[in-house]
């Protein structure tokens, strides 16, 4: 698919979410498909369609920031090793941490902080650290090996010189393209976050938590669990082209 | 055999490393939490004055230090100690581990047969390689628990075949089945991939110039090239197995390490949550050591057929 179109599907559906409010009216439960109510109403009498792209807006908003967020901790700890003696404290960390399943490690991660939502992103944010440090840390090694690098360093510029001039300009390209390509596993990891019920106290309803909310009316209603799932798969499969078409183009 | 020495010593070391950085991280993130085992045991009649009575007779130090280094000797003992409730960690464990690792072998085995039929269906006809890209890239973009819970839609509630969970020989099926297929995506688009690499090389092009039947060059030539690769590929991905099979657990209620370590976390068990945490990072070590070894042996052997060419 067209990286545009994908890009600009994620934005209306971004955009759209902030504008959907689905109110709850309980008189309203399980309602048919109406001109009103085009995907029927759900167990709390919520438009469904609202509230399908008010879930969509939360999780695709959590899982960009947490993205992010991600990039800027494993752009820190990569430079940090870098300038600083901190390298093998930093890599022993992301060895350790890539040992456990990303899922497993944002559980722990996941009451780390008092409000709810911001515990959420950093636990998102700290199991991708590992991964992203990792690719970031490789980059900056291989580049400091080119021919100018070490010409520069040889006529007697500092590590912090080289940085700015050299390996600071190459890095954004490579976290531009390190953001696409875990992009997808960031909406995976956090919608099955909110499938195992990680998302309580949240502010927000996620696709994941709607999915897991579906489930236990899959016999008489099983659009309930279906719609949130197939805008779910939807929304990863867009990122997954972008992924594809960006990484090939940065490269 | 002074390599293969040494290559152990560095591997024991670094596990070793490895043990002590997550035995700290997972005491110092339980510490972190708010509200304790004690309040999860107490529930709703947690008052001032039964709380002040469990704690006097529930000897937990606040020492995250202690703690520590009581937890590193335990664990450098073979030893995971007692859970909150008194139950031993390691036939707990051992139990549970079981189950992940049948689940995770059975999806191994689907996933194999996945990613190879992808292979050679899309050796057939060059159209169908595009399409079956499509179609993986499709099933990779599918949450695990979506293709669950749609399996459990389609197989038990509308054609009642298979059960939606449980413990027994048929109950493994349907959770086999949704980790296969995601994990039999990522294979197949990795070898459609691979083999459309492949066949750009100048010994491919050499075989078709000679005649060689379409059907030897890819199940012979090509597959030689392809399988060591695949196996390194699949050991590492022994990880996202595990992951998946902790959603999948708690979807089709089978009693495996990943539904363990969800309780654990939800009744606040810091000794559970960290053994656990100790022996699936244990079991993705290993894997990945293998890895390693695969794929030097496979650097070797193609270096080697290179030379002697």
């Amino acid at each position: 698919m067209n990286a545009k179109i994908s890009i600009a599907l994620l934005i209306t559906l971004l955009i759209s979410s902030l504008i959907a409010e689905p109110k709850i009216d309980i008189k309203k439960a399980f309602c048919p498909i109406s001109l009103e109510n085009p995907l029927g109403c759900s167990a709390l009498g919520e438009d469904f369609l609202q509230l399908l792209i008010s879930a969509s807006g939360g999780t695709l908003i959590i899982a960009l920031l947490g993205r992010i967020l991600s990039i800027f901790l494993s752009l820190f700890s990569s430079i940090t090793g870098f300038l600083l003696p901190l390298f093998w404290f930093y890599h022993l960390l992301a060895q350790a941490l890539l040992t456990i399943p990303v899922l497993f490690l944002a559980v722990l991660l996941r009451n780390l902080w008092k409000t709810h939502e911001i515990s959420l992103l950093l636990s998102l944010a700290v199991a991708e650290w590992a991964l992203s440090h990792e690719w970031l840390s490789k980059r900056i090694y291989d580049h400091k090996q080119k021919t100018f690098c070490e010409a520069s360093f040889s006529l007697g510029a500092n590590k912090f010189f080289l940085l700015k001039k050299h390996i600071l300009p190459y890095l954004w390209h490579e976290s531009l393209i390190l953001f696409f390509v875990y992009f997808p596993n960031s909406l995976l990891t956090l919608s099955a976050l909110e499938f195992l019920g990680f998302s309580q106290n949240t502010a927000y309803s996620g696709l994941g938590y709607l999915v897991a909310v579906g489930k236990d009316y899959l016999f008489y209603k099983p659009e309930l669990a279906m719609l949130p799932a197939l805008f779910l798969t939807i929304m990863v499969f867009l990122s997954l082209s972008l992924k594809k078409k960006i990484s090939n183009e940065l490269s | 055999m002074k390599g293969l020495s040494l290559f152990l010593i560095k591997k024991a070391i670094s596990f070793l490393i490895l043990i002590v950085i997550l035995t700290f991280f997972s005491l110092f993130l339980e510490k972190k939490r708010e509200g304790s085992f004690l309040y999860e045991l107490l529930g709703q009649r947690s008052q001032s004055k039964e709380m002040e009575i469990l704690k006097k007779q529930f000897h937990d130090p606040e020492n995250l230090w202690f703690n520590f280094k009581e937890k590193i000797t335990l664990f450098f003992t073979f030893n995971f100690g007692k859970t909150l409730r008194g139950e031993e960690i390691l036939p707990l464990l051992i139990e549970a581990s079981k189950i992940t690792l049948l689940l995770s072998m059975i999806s191994l085995i689907f996933s194999f047969f996945y990613g190879f039929l992808n292979y050679f269906l899309g050796s057939l006809k060059i159209f169908w390689h595009e399409k079956l890209l499509k179609l993986n890239f499709f099933l990779l973009s599918l949450p695990i628990f979506v293709l669950a819970i749609f399996f459990i839609w389609l197989f038990s509630l509308k054609l009642s075949i298979f059960p939606p969970g449980g413990k027994g020989p048929l109950w493994y099926f349907l959770p086999a089945l949704t980790l296969s297929l995601k994990s039999g995506a990522r294979l197949a688009i990795f070898l459609l991939e691979y083999k459309k690499q492949e066949e750009k090389k100048t010994y491919i092009q050499t075989l078709h110039a000679m005649g060689t039947p379409k059907n030897r060059i890819y199940a012979i030539h090509l597959l030689k090239n392809i399988f060591l690769p695949t196996v390194s590929l699949w050991l590492i991905d022994f990880s996202t197995f595990v992951a998946g099979a902790a959603i999948l657990e708690s979807i089709f209620a089978l009693p495996g390490l990943g539904f363990l370590l969800i309780s654990a976390f939800w009744q606040y068990d810091t000794h559970l949550v960290s053994a656990i945490l100790v022996y699936s990072a244990f079991l993705v070590f290993l894997t990945n050591s293998l890895a390693d070894v695969l794929a030097n042996y496979f650097k070797k052997f193609s270096v080697q057929s290179h030379n002697e060419r």
